[in-house]
């Protein structure tokens, strides 16, 4: 079963870690057995079906299964999702779709929602340093 | 943990890190002591003790840069174009290391002259230039003209360094020419590299 408009509008910026805890239901609402299966992220534009952020559980950095049997899943977004050189970081609001699959390889769309990713001016971590310098002037 | 280490090309000589020394200009690119003529840039530059206290470069001293005009430098063999060719990384006055255990990019990298307290004000009577090596530049670009109101950490009054890449390890080139304003020691001072990473 899917469930909609999961929307994440709020607390989401460029270059920030985020991680969504997804709880998924079969389509009696009962918890979804994850046990041997599989949990996949996609975070893509509306509008042009641009696929931006792929993430899966086969990466236990990407997706992590936390509770297979009640079908609890985290993905982990990193900065370098959200960052890009030139100035293109993305930001603004795209779609998430979050697609299970069950042992017997059956796959299916099990949330979705908006997600919005506000600007940031600080994507790194600021540092500075100082060196003494030195001069003496004489006269002409 | 993300670190800066300041190295000078001297002694043997090599990359060397500043330490707690102090980078001395003069007038001479053998004696620390001697001053600099008010109006003229330095033709000498040096690692001290203290301000200046005693000579701290080694068997071979501090390679000096000499600013002579918005496009030229000399460093002892007459004027030449500013260029990565004919100033070489080896040639130039600074080093900056910017290590960090991980992998990490650097941008909004900047530096800058200040007076040694605050970041956003110039070092005091003192004026000079800085120029970042091995990025295709051909200028140079002032950092401080106390008499001007230029210099710190500020835009426009600070040398932008090239934005870099992943790794563990960054280095920028620097090469920095100064002149007193006025005669007597300038100890208000000093200069900065501020940068982000992530």
């Amino acid at each position: 079963m899917t469930i909609e408009r999961q929307d994440i509008l709020e607390d989401f910026y460029v270059g920030a870690h985020k991680n969504i805890r997804d709880t998924i239901v079969d389509v009696d609402g009962n918890p979804f057995n994850l046990t041997d299966g599989e949990v996949n992220f996609y975070m893509f534009d509306d509008l042009t079906g641009e696929v931006y952020i792929t993430k899966s559980s086969a990466y236990a950095d990407e997706v992590l299964i936390t509770d297979a049997v009640n079908g609890v899943a985290v993905v982990y977004l990193k900065p370098n999702d959200t960052t890009r050189k030139h100035g293109d970081d993305l930001y603004g609001t795209y779609r998430y779709q979050i697609q299970a699959i069950d042992s017997n390889g059956n796959s299916e769309i099990v949330t979705t929602g908006k997600i919005n990713i506000f600007r940031s001016p600080s994507t790194g971590r600021p540092r500075r340093d100082s060196l003494s310098a030195f001069l003496s002037g004489q006269s002409i | 943990m993300a670190t800066f280490t300041w190295e000078v090309y001297s002694d043997t000589p090599a990359w060397h890190s500043v330490s707690t020394n102090t980078y001395v200009f003069s007038g001479s690119n053998t004696d620390l002591n001697e001053p600099i003529t008010v109006g003229t840039w330095n033709s000498g530059a040096h690692l001290g003790t203290a301000s200046p206290g005693a000579d701290a470069c080694g068997t071979a001293h501090v390679p000096y840069v000499t600013y002579v005009s918005t496009n030229n430098f000399d460093n002892g063999s007459g004027s030449q174009a500013l260029n990565d060719t004919n100033l070489t990384a080896t040639e130039c006055s600074l080093r900056v290391l910017f290590t960090d255990s991980g992998s990490v990019a650097t941008s909004s990298a900047r530096f800058y002259c200040f007076d040694g307290t605050t970041a956003a004000n110039p070092a005091v009577e003192v004026e000079a230039y800085a120029f970042e090596q091995g990025d295709s530049n051909t200028a140079w670009v002032q950092v401080n003209d106390y008499s001007g109101s230029t210099g710190g950490d500020n835009n426009g009054e600070r040398l932008p360094l090239t934005d870099q890449g992943a790794a563990t390890e960054h280095t920028f080139y620097i090469a920095i020419s100064a002149r007193p304003e006025s005669v007597g020691q300038k100890t208000e001072f000093d200069f900065g590299i501020a940068l982000t990473y992530s």
